[in-house]
């Protein structure tokens, strides 16, 4: 049987401290990607020259300023393969990512989506007033962009991540591969490292959190079986 | 319970908010979301505005008119329930409003409800939150 092809796309906005290290922790798979891509989303730091290091084994597409959404499916509608793998600039892939989930899904042919456990890690060159606490949980079942594999045509079934929101666009987009009915594994074994620093938290502070209400209330709506305008 | 304690919403761990007639609170540090009926709704606006819970019990059983121990009862319950859950923590005393809370007829049926979600918790607690400002992402420590 022959492998299937696989795309990683990386969402990019002024991430020059961490890109390379989420592109090494790709190009690192025991199970190689097909394709690599970078979406640039507008950096005006050194983003862009790091994704060039790596030529001709990842490829650069830039886009004006849009949000993670807009860039991630900026990468679907370009990415060849028959499956699909997301990666945030600030995290790392374990290096048999791909392999677990690629085998999985090999075996599963009902199975839609793959995910892992996620590992979550304070950033480590941030001083000591920059950390932010360690989480409770390090680690925990991914039910995380960046740990996912799937099938592009179940990709396709659930649609574009919406650009509506300029953050929690995955909740949303979870929502609603639920709600088609698209079938999700969590394998026991860590697939992906995040990375904590100051602005995951510092984020939650701030007026654009209120997105996540917006989102849940869709979500309870759909629930109840509420027609959406 | 102590009617005369002061509640305040446990910020910035939970936001809370209207949402077309819905009362939509998340907890952060839990992961789980939550939705009020209509009567917990004037509840959590008291308790938004920073009344003691006496003065919102007082007002709870005047919309209910109906009997008070019953009435009292479902209001400690509920009040339980939104400190279990982390949605509200006691406060020093504040500047409590100095007009009495209104409060609309109640349903007394209907009771007092939180509604508690858990489907999203482990997307709430791992969502990356990114597009920040221009700045992106911080620069490590020089």
């Amino acid at each position: 049987m022959s492998q299937p092809t696989i795309s990683v796309i990386i969402p990019v906005y002024n991430s020059e401290c961490y890109l390379a290290a989420a592109i090494e922790s790709v190009l690192r798979q025991s199970t190689p990607a097909t394709e690599i891509l970078v979406i640039d989303d507008g950096s005006s730091d050194g983003s862009i020259a790091i994704t060039q290091r790596y030529a001709p084994l990842v490829h650069c597409y830039q886009q004006p300023h849009g949000g993670p959404g807009a860039a991630r499916n900026l990468g679907v509608s370009v990415a060849q393969s028959e499956l699909l793998a997301f990666l945030d600039a600030d995290d790392l892939w374990l290096p048999d990512k791909l392999e677990h989930q690629l085998a999985h899904l090999q075996r599963h042919p009902e199975v839609d989506m793959v995910f892992g456990q996620v590992e979550q890690f304070v950033s480590p060159e941030l001083a000591p007033d920059q950390q932010p606490a360690a989480p409770a949980q390090p680690i925990m079942a991914g039910l995380h962009v960046g740990a996912m594999l799937i099938r592009r045509h179940s990709f396709a079934r659930v649609g574009a991540f919406a650009t509506t929101w300029t953050i929690g666009e995955f909740i949303d987009w979870y929502g609603r591969a639920q709600t088609v009915g698209l079938q999700a594994a969590i394998l026991p074994m860590v697939v992906m490292r995040r990375r904590l620093h100051q602005t995951n938290l510092t984020r939650r502070t701030q007026d654009r959190r209120s997105d996540y209400l917006q989102i849940l209330k869709m979500r309870l709506d759909e629930k109840r079986g509420h027609k959406q305008d | 319970m102590n009617y005369r304690a002061i509640f305040r919403i446990n910020e910035p761990e939970v936001i809370a908010e209207e949402i077309e007639g819905e009362v939509i609170i998340l907890n952060f540090d839990s992961g789980s979301y939550y939705s009020l009926n209509e009567n917990a709704m004037g509840i959590w606006r008291l308790l938004q505005a920073g009344y003691p819970s006496t003065a919102i019990l007082g007002a709870w059983q005047a919309g209910c008119a109906s009997d008070e121990e019953q009435v009292a009862a479902a209001f400690t319950t509920f009040m339980e329930q939104l400190q279990q859950e982390r949605l509200i923590v006691p406060a020093a005393l504040a500047a409590i409003p100095a007009d009495a809370p209104l409060m609309t007829v109640m349903n007394p049926a209907e009771g007092l409800a939180l509604q508690k979600f858990t489907d999203l918790q482990n997307l709430l607690l791992l969502d990356p939150i990114h597009d920040v400002d221009e700045m992106g992402w911080p620069h490590p420590a020089p």
